[in-house]
């Protein structure tokens, strides 16, 4: 078991309410001096919080009396939560750069990860299948040259790049948006185990705090402080990534776009950073690479031999996604030959099919 | 005075004999049916009363007992309203109790004494046949659906009077007699009325899909936009199935007659029966049911095809009920008085939308769904269900350019001619064991007869690890790469037929990207 200082152990403890932002916690802690004495003082002595937690109170003060610090902390440990605070030694130095720090921070997994080479992907939620082929090659391709790749767990780009990295045996860290038993959306639960076991997964909420429509965009700072550099995949007008961005400027921190059609929404707002100069442009993974000073690995399993159908039908699709009845109509292979080349080129990793009978080289 | 006359009655798709007695014995004037009668044939009392009368005969005025023996077997319907009126008729000495002693009976009687059609003719025939009876009467109306069964003489009637004249002691006039129909020649007649696929156009990978079902007696999963024509290709598929043999035909009607929706203009159905049942249907419409455990829609679509249109509104129950019969090719229905067992072996056709706005991935709109409704969308396939449906197709959606193209497109003939060769390989296979089609291959059968060379083999792994196929999928794939070599003629199962069994699992895949 950890052995928490009494003043990690006080804030731990605040952390439980869901009134108590990191500013409550400011002031709290500035009113006491000594954090830890809110679990040592009686509760006469705690009456000067009044005017900082009002209504709330009266709630703080019955929770403080039934605190049972054994069972609550032999419970985080028995699942394998861990926990830091403004005020531990191992507190990440990246943070301190934000000009509100979280107090606290519960993780699981690997915590060097933060001080590692660490890109942050983001982007739309509902990304167009151009925006999802994107990701994917970028978050491989970084993974795939030790650069940690860091998202919020969301459905959408975060989901890819997590997901994609983990495949090729990629560092991944997740920053969510609620407590660990809050993951959301809720589909996204065994990607969030999955990240936990290889990599990290980390936020400052408490278990069982639900995310809300403020916590997304608050817990961004802390994506934009872990991250060497923001990569922004596709976003849309209003996308959340616009706030990781802006967090990531305050601290120095540049921001990358993949430009989009412009005819597309889905990538208006990345287009619009790159043609305002607010984030640099970058069209393959290796331009994030040189930034690192990385020369990406030589991928030996790139040469694929083809035969001759599949030459042809890949001639086709270099023009962009390409449905199965117009490949028929330009080759004339019967259904099942084309069937037959299409699925062992899918196996190869050379095309990929889409919805709707929809292939696209990859 | 007593009399006996023979009918048959129904417990499933089995006849039985039913002997109706009739005892007329002096004083007061009553009418008592007995012998586990139900309201319908209690209420024949009052249509016989009337019909006798109306028919100019003379109505006994004396205390009548009619009992149905065996009496301990439930007896339903007004089938036995001729054979009761005969029964009495004849007890009155009006009818000579020689001359109908080996007749079987059938008809429900109107008032004004017309013989009126009746439900379930077919297996009761087959049955009685198979008891050694010889002749019959029935009503004219039924006389098509009876002309089939060969090997006995059906006369026909339309009046009770017409009966009565038949059997008069001087001037009998003779009934008319049933001829038998040639079964191929209606056959012939009847498949021309079944949608041609050359009328699809487009949708290569679903036809072939479709043919490949075809051959295998595979279930197969539709998944495409509105308007797709995925319910159109679900019509045209009885016509890609092979013939149905004359034994399968009486099948298949013996449970149609049964169910009363037999078309008495028709006699016999020809064509495989395609069922839709609605996503709101009971599951006792389903399975079967009802007080007398009438067949269901899966008994109904038996040898033919179950379309199920938008898979995931239907209920998980309603689902559930199609696990067993899927198994095993019948289901049992019990109810208070009787266990009926009726086959339901058929091939289950099921169509969805590919998101809930049913745009995804279509070419021609903008879907607007998030993940998380598609994902939710999804996942209301169960698990027990997905593991029956051997293929998922995806279906396009239509673009004008295909529709007026000029094209020509295959027609259902020159399929089902391949259809037929993959299945006489598969029944040369099959021949000592139980099952005839490679959808219905057990673990075992599949091991024994579904082995790959090293290059499929291979295939068959890397699929696996690089499209993060599910393991339900294996077996699935070994099958339908089995109906794929059957088309082809092949004795070993090579990489391409591998090859093209996956790419008919697109939803074992991550679903889109």
């Amino acid at each position: 078991m950890i052995n928490y200082s009494q003043d990690e152990k006080a804030l731990i403890f605040l952390s439980q309410f869901e009134f108590m932002t990191s500013k409550k916690m400011q002031e709290v802690c500035e009113c006491l001096e000594e954090p830890s004495k809110i679990l040592s003082s009686s509760c006469t002595e705690l009456e000067c919080l009044k005017p900082i937690l009002k209504t709330h109170f009266n709630t703080f003060i019955e929770s403080k009396e039934n605190f049972n610090e054994n069972t609550f902390f032999q419970m985080l440990n028995n699942r394998g939560i861990k926990c830091l605070t403004i005020f531990s030694k191992n507190y990440p130095s990246k943070l301190h750069k934000l000009s509100n720090p979280p107090y606290i921070l519960f993780y699981v997994g690997n915590l060097d990860l933060i001080n590692t080479q660490t890109v942050a992907i983001v982007g739309a939620r509902n990304p167009s299948t151009y925006g999802k082929l994107v990701t994917e090659k970028f978050s491989k391709s970084l993974a795939q040259n030790n650069i940690t790749i860091i998202s919020g767990l969301a459905s959408g780009v975060d989901k890819i790049s997590h997901e994609v990295c983990l495949e090729v045996n990629g560092k991944t860290i997740a920053v969510l948006g609620g407590g660990f038993d809050q993951i959301y959306p809720a589909m996204n639960v065994n990607l969030a185990r999955e990240v936990a076991k290889k990599g990290l997964i980390i936020t400052e909420y408490f278990l069982n705090i639900q995310p809300t429509k403020y916590s997304f965009p608050h817990r961004n700072r802390i994506i934009a402080a872990f991250s060497d550099a923001i990569l922004i995949t596709e976003a849309g007008k209003k996308s959340g990534s616009l706030y990781t961005m802006e967090y990531g400027t305050e601290m120095g921190i540049d921001t990358y776009c993949v430009p989009g059609s412009i005819m597309s929404e889905l990538s208006y707002a990345t287009n619009d950073l790159i043609k305002r100069g607010a984030a640099a442009c970058v069209t393959n993974p290796e331009d994030i690479l040189c930034i690192f000073g990385i020369k990406p690995k030589e991928n030996k399993n790139q040469v694929m031999q083809l035969t001759i159908e599949e030459t042809l039908i890949s001639s086709f699709l270099k023009e962009g996604e390409k449905d199965f009845e117009f490949l028929q109509e330009k080759t004339q292979y019967s259904t099942q030959t084309l069937n037959i080349n299409l699925t062992s080129m899918e196996i190869r990793g050379i095309i990929k099919k889409l919805a709707g009978n929809k292939y696209i080289l990859c | 005075m007593l009399a006996k006359v023979l009918s048959y009655g129904l417990n499933g798709l089995d006849g039985f004999p039913v002997e109706i007695e009739a005892d007329i014995s002096a004083g007061l004037s009553k009418f008592d049916i007995v012998g586990l009668a139900d309201t319908a044939i209690k209420e024949s009392k009052d249509r016989v009363r009337s019909a006798i009368k109306n028919s100019g005969l003379n109505y006994p005025i004396d205390a009548i007992t009619i009992n149905l023996a065996p009496a301990d077997k439930k007896k339903e319907g007004p089938i036995y309203d001729l054979p009761i009126a005969v029964a009495i008729l004849s007890a009155n000495g009006k009818i000579n109790y020689k001359k109908i002693k080996d007749i079987v009976f059938f008809g429900e009687l109107s008032l004004d004494g017309t013989i009126k059609k009746v439900n379930g003719v077919l297996p009761m025939l087959i049955s009685a046949r198979a008891n050694g009876c010889k002749k019959f009467i029935m009503p004219s109306a039924n006389s098509l659906e009876a002309s089939f069964i060969d090997g006995i003489e059906i006369m026909v009637a339309n009046t009770l009077q017409d009966v009565v004249k038949h059997f008069a002691e001087e001037e009998s006039i003779p009934l008319h007699v049933v001829t038998p129909s040639n079964y191929a020649e209606i056959q012939k007649e009847a498949n021309a009325h079944i949608i041609d696929m050359k009328n699809v156009k487009g949708q290569a990978v679903a036809k072939r899909a479709l043919e490949i079902a075809a051959a295998g007696g595979h279930n197969i999963l539709m998944i495409g936009p509105p308007g797709s024509g995925k319910t159109l290709l679900a019509r045209c598929f009885p016509g890609i199935l092979p013939d149905m043999t004359f034994d399968e035909a009486l099948e298949v009607t013996k449970i149609h007659s049964i169910a009363g929706i037999l078309d008495s203009n028709k006699g016999i159905i020809t064509n495989r029966p395609f069922r839709t049942p609605h996503h709101t249907a009971t599951t006792i419409a389903l399975a079967g049911g009802g007080k007398d455990a009438k067949p269901g829609e899966i008994s109904l679509a038996h040898n033919g095809v179950l379309f199920l249109d938008e898979l995931p509104e239907y209920s998980r129950q309603f689902i559930e009920v199609l696990r067993q019969p899927l198994e095993d090719g019948q289901i049992t229905v019990a109810r208070n008085k009787l266990t009926v067992t009726y086959p339901a072996s058929y091939i289950m056709i099921a169509s969805m939308n590919p998101c809930p706005c049913g745009n995804y991935g279509s070419k021609t709109q903008v879907c607007r769904c998030t993940p998380q409704q598609i994902h939710k969308y999804l996942s209301k396939l169960s698990g027990p269900i997905m593991d029956r449906i051997d293929l998922h197709v995806e279906v396009d959606s239509v673009t004008y350019d295909d529709l007026s193209s000029k094209k020509e497109e295959e027609a259902s003939e020159s399929i089902k001619q391949r259809v037929n060769s993959a299945r006489q390989i598969q029944l040369q296979r099959f021949k000592n064991s139980k099952i005839y089609s490679n959808a219905k291959m057990n673990v075992v059968q599949t091991k024994k007869y579904c082995s790959l060379d090293d290059e499929a083999e291979n295939l068959v792994k890397v699929a696996f690890d690089k499209l993060k196929m599910s393991a339900r999928a294996h077996d699935r794939i070994l099958k339908v790469a089995r109906t794929i070599a059957d088309l082809e003629g092949s004795q070993t199962i090579k990489a391409t037929h591998i090859a093209e069994a996956i790419n008919y699992r697109s939803l074992d895949r991550k679903y889109g990207i």
